[in-house]
């Protein structure tokens, strides 16, 4: 098989085998439905996401239904693909991706668009999807950017928005209705018209006044809904949550057990699109989750696992569930991690029951260097508080802190800016104030900063975005404010989130300078090294397209943006106000403490909010 | 606590694992089993195993050996039908003995058996052996400070043909010297007028030390 012949030539061939711990096999004489699931990014990268684990395993519990995956393959094995003539494939069965019967990709950046089309390109699927044959798959999508999903409309037949634990099984379903009914395609995707969170986009049509801005959206098919809402989860306990997970042979980003302690956030931070396209806030139960996790250890043999949540620390039961997974791990040599901890509730007791199997370095996010941008973004936090968490950690032995910032954020001055260099400061300070005898002998505190780009469906969707030159500009005085031995400071380059603000706040238009960009050979462009810009301004010249109007304006309220036509449950009016509440830097309590009437509770139901 | 060496196989698609990834991939294995190894102190915490003598990428075998510490003696065969249910396609235990001071120890191994088939064209014995018998045989090699030209004909031991379309090879394999099949049959369709030993897959079948010992 030439399969064989090319995996002995490229790097790292375990990407494409297959046949690891825990992955299904199934016999085709009894499948009806096969789905195959493709993340746009590599091997390693795609088998960390926790909701590929979930749907996998989900789809896989359905007698008929074979869902295997696909990943996108890394530049040296797609060049031996395409001169072998080889097809893109699924792990499980080395099946051709046109041979399926659903393609679904998950949406998880805005920059892995470009491998969605390579993907679709390297398996020879029509790409644009109102061309697409009678026999060839239906293409779909979900995950968080398909709460904005105009910019790749045209390629995917239909969305899939929210939680999609409910939902694929319901789509699955009309599928096994309609495959072998004679009916023809546009009949399946009238008849996915039925299930609430389900967007066909092709039965939609935009309409542009002379200025770019979109002046009308109208469905072309009365039988498709004016706004489509997303699905949600309501009890988390009773949901399906995989048992065992797929143990890959070789090293994958996030190389752990994950698990899922609740889904939204309280917090409310203005920036996060996803405290919002999440709530409302449920939680699984500690015991719940002590059985999960006790399955999980047994049937992976991992040697570490995550307790993952938007802000985990906001887990109301934490100490019981902490108290809980150590009489689980310890004895087992397991480490247990936490991956978000707000500073302000930190605490002593926390850190170091985590460590007392290993310790791990420590990460804070002010994201904004000065008292009144953090007020300006609802980061509920102070200085103080970042002052506290770190004396605590310096005595508790930690030597390494990292420290996430945000550059570019509404309102933002070079003082700000500044601030960010005072808190790093501050922050060394503390480690020399800790006694000698606890602390441990190396500091080092590493600044991060990332350039903001506004997204759908938060406070900040009408904002405009900093320039190059701008970012640039404020990235430079950072790096000379900060000199100082122990501190070093990291920062994103200014064009990738030019990029990808482009594409979260674009709309239908951009479909043409994807499928141009596509064939100049764009891809990885989450990849630094593979991430070019030139060959994307090319792609906007040719396709007439100017990326500053996605970017550098500010929108008006009464403007239509491109995905006003789905519906989050967070009202446009409560995003309206935290926006003018933003500017005049007043915070906004948690959900906990007050609520704000987002709309989620009005939109889904009450009883929710945990 | 008592150290047993573990013999086992790499088949199938698991020959694209690398070795590195299999020192993982075995201390998940014996989590699974819930068989307990024995770790070393501190803060990071080890299993004590350790896996025999490196195999390339791509190549499949059927005799590596993995020298493992458990925290107690048990029933082998028990052990082994434990361990080869948690273990991945391709990666199977065949066999497992105590490690006692007359088992061969990883810095006395000196060769490996290998047999390598192609679809592509083999020379005639004759060929081979006086390719074998020519003298020095010098290959560009990898080194850690980049290209050396280096004679690989001391670390042939044995070249046979089998059939029209299968080698046998004893090749040195030893902790520090570790002669791939792969840049022998390179220097084969280099020097041997007849060869083109093309697409061919390999097979590792003994591990010998200088007793000319099995190692499991």
């Amino acid at each position: 098989m030439s399969l064989n012949k090319i995996l002995k030539r490229v790097q790292k061939p375990a990407r494409y085998i297959g046949n690891e711990y825990g992955s299904v096999h199934k016999n085709l004489e009894d499948i009806s439905v096969r789905f195959a699931f493709c993340f746009p990014d590599t091997y390693e990268v795609g088998m960390s996401h926790l909701g590929m684990k979930i749907l996998y395993h989900l789809l896989n519990n359905e007698k008929d239904v074979y869902c295997e995956r696909v990943f996108a393959p890394w530049v040296d094995m797609e060049e031996e693909m395409r001169k072998e003539g080889l097809e893109l494939f699924s792990l499980e069965t080395k099946t051709p991706l046109k041979e399926f019967d659903m393609v679904g990709f998950t949406l998880q950046y805005e920059m892995s668009y470009s491998n969605i089309l390579n993907m679709l390109d390297l398996a020879n699927i029509t790409k644009i999807a109102t061309e697409r044959g009678e026999n060839e798959p239906f293409v779909c999508a979900g995950g968080p950017c398909a709460y904005n999903p105009e910019p790749i409309a045209d390629f995917v037949d239909f969305f899939i928005l929210g939680e999609g634990e409910e939902v694929n099984l319901e789509v699955i379903d009309a599928y096994r209705k309609w495959k072998g009914s004679g009916k023809t395609r546009k009949e399946f995707l009238e008849s996915l018209l039925l299930i609430e969170g389900i967007y066909v986009p092709q039965f939609y049509d935009a309409v542009y006044n002379e200025d770019g801005t979109i002046k009308a959206f109208t469905k072309n098919n009365e039988k498709a809904p004016d706004k489509i809402k997303k699905r949600i989860i309501k009890d988390m306990d009773s949901i399906f949550y995989p048992e065992e997970i797929i143990v890959p042979f070789m090293e994958i980003v996030h190389d752990r057990i994950t698990l899922e302690l609740f889904r939204g956030c309280i917090r409310g931070c203005r920036f996060c699109q996803a405290g919002m396209i999440y709530r409302p806030v449920r939680g699984r139960s500690p015991e719940r989750l002590l059985d999960l996790a006790e399955k999980l250890i047994k049937n992976t043999g991992y040697e570490e696992i995550s307790m993952s949540s938007l802000s985990t620390s906001d887990y109301p039961e934490l100490k019981k569930l902490t108290d809980g997974l150590l009489d689980l791990t310890e004895k087992k040599k397991i480490s247990l991690s936490l991956p978000s901890l707000r500073l302000d509730s930190f605490s002593m007791e926390l850190m170091q029951k985590v460590q007392k199997v290993r310790k791990s370095g420590l990460t804070f996010a002010p994201e904004a260097g000065t008292q009144r941008l953090r007020d300006v973004i609802n980061k509920g936090i102070t200085e103080e508080d970042l002052m506290t968490a770190s004396t605590t950690a310096f005595a508790g032995g930690y030597g390494g802190v990292k420290l996430y910032f945000m550059i570019g954020l509404p309102t933002e001055t070079l003082e700000d800016v500044e601030g960010i260099n005072d808190l790093a400061r501050k922050v060394v300070d503390c480690y020399y104030n800790t006694d000698k005898a606890v602390r441990n002998r190396n500091l080092k505190v590493t600044v991060s900063t990332s350039t903001f780009v506004p997204k759908p469906f938060t406070p900040f969707q009408w904002a405009s975005q900093d320039n190059i030159p701008t970012v640039r500009e404020k990235q430079a005085f950072l790096k000379e404010k900060i000199r100082h031995k122990n501190i070093s400071y990291n920062w994103h380059d200014a064009e990738t989130s030019i990029l990808e603000g482009v594409f979260a706040r674009g709309d239908r238009k951009l479909s043409k300078v994807l499928l141009k960009a596509q064939e100049k050979g764009v891809r990885f462009d989450g990849w630094q090294e593979y991430f070019n810009y030139d060959l994307w301004m090319e792609a906007f010249n040719e396709a007439g397209v100017d990326p500053d109007f996605y970017n550098l304006r500010e929108r008006s309220y009464d403007e239509i943006l491109p995905w006003d036509h789905i519906d989050v449950g967070v009202t446009k009016k409560f995003l309206e106000n935290e926006n003018e509440k933003a500017k005049r830097g007043e915070v906004t309590p948690n959900c906990r403490e007050k609520c704000s009437n987002c709309g989620i509770i009005k939109g889904f139901g009450g009883g929710l909010c945990g | 606590m008592v150290k047993y060496r573990f013999k086992f196989t790499k088949e199938g698609d698991a020959k694209y694992v690398s070795q590195l990834d299999l020192v993982r991939l075995f201390t998940r294995v014996f989590k699974r089993a819930e068989i307990a190894l024995t770790y070393s102190q501190g803060f990071n915490p080890h299993p004590k195993m350790s896996i025999g003598l490196p195999l390339g990428i791509g190549v499949t075998s059927e005799c590596e050996f993995l020298d493992a510490e458990l925290e107690e003696k048990n029933d082998p065969m028990e052990i082994l039908k434990k361990l080869n249910a948690s273990a991945p396609i391709g990666i199977r235990f065949t066999a497992m003995q105590e490690i006692c001071e007359f088992s061969p120890k990883v810095k006395d191994a000196e060769s490996a058996i290998y047999t390598v088939k192609t679809e592509g064209v083999l020379p005639t014995q004759s060929e081979i052996d006086e390719f074998l018998k020519s003298g020095e045989i010098n290959v560009l090699k990898k080194t850690k400070s980049g290209e050396k030209m280096t004679d690989i004909s001391p670390d042939i031991f044995e070249i046979e043909k089998m059939g029209e379309n299968e080698l046998f090879m004893r090749l040195r394999c030893a902790p520090n010297i570790n002669l791939k099949p792969e840049t022998v049959v390179l220097a084969m369709n280099e020097f041997i007028e007849n060869a083109d030993i093309t697409d061919f897959d390999v097979h590792r079948t003994r591990i010998l030390d200088r007793l000319g010992r099995d190692f499991s």
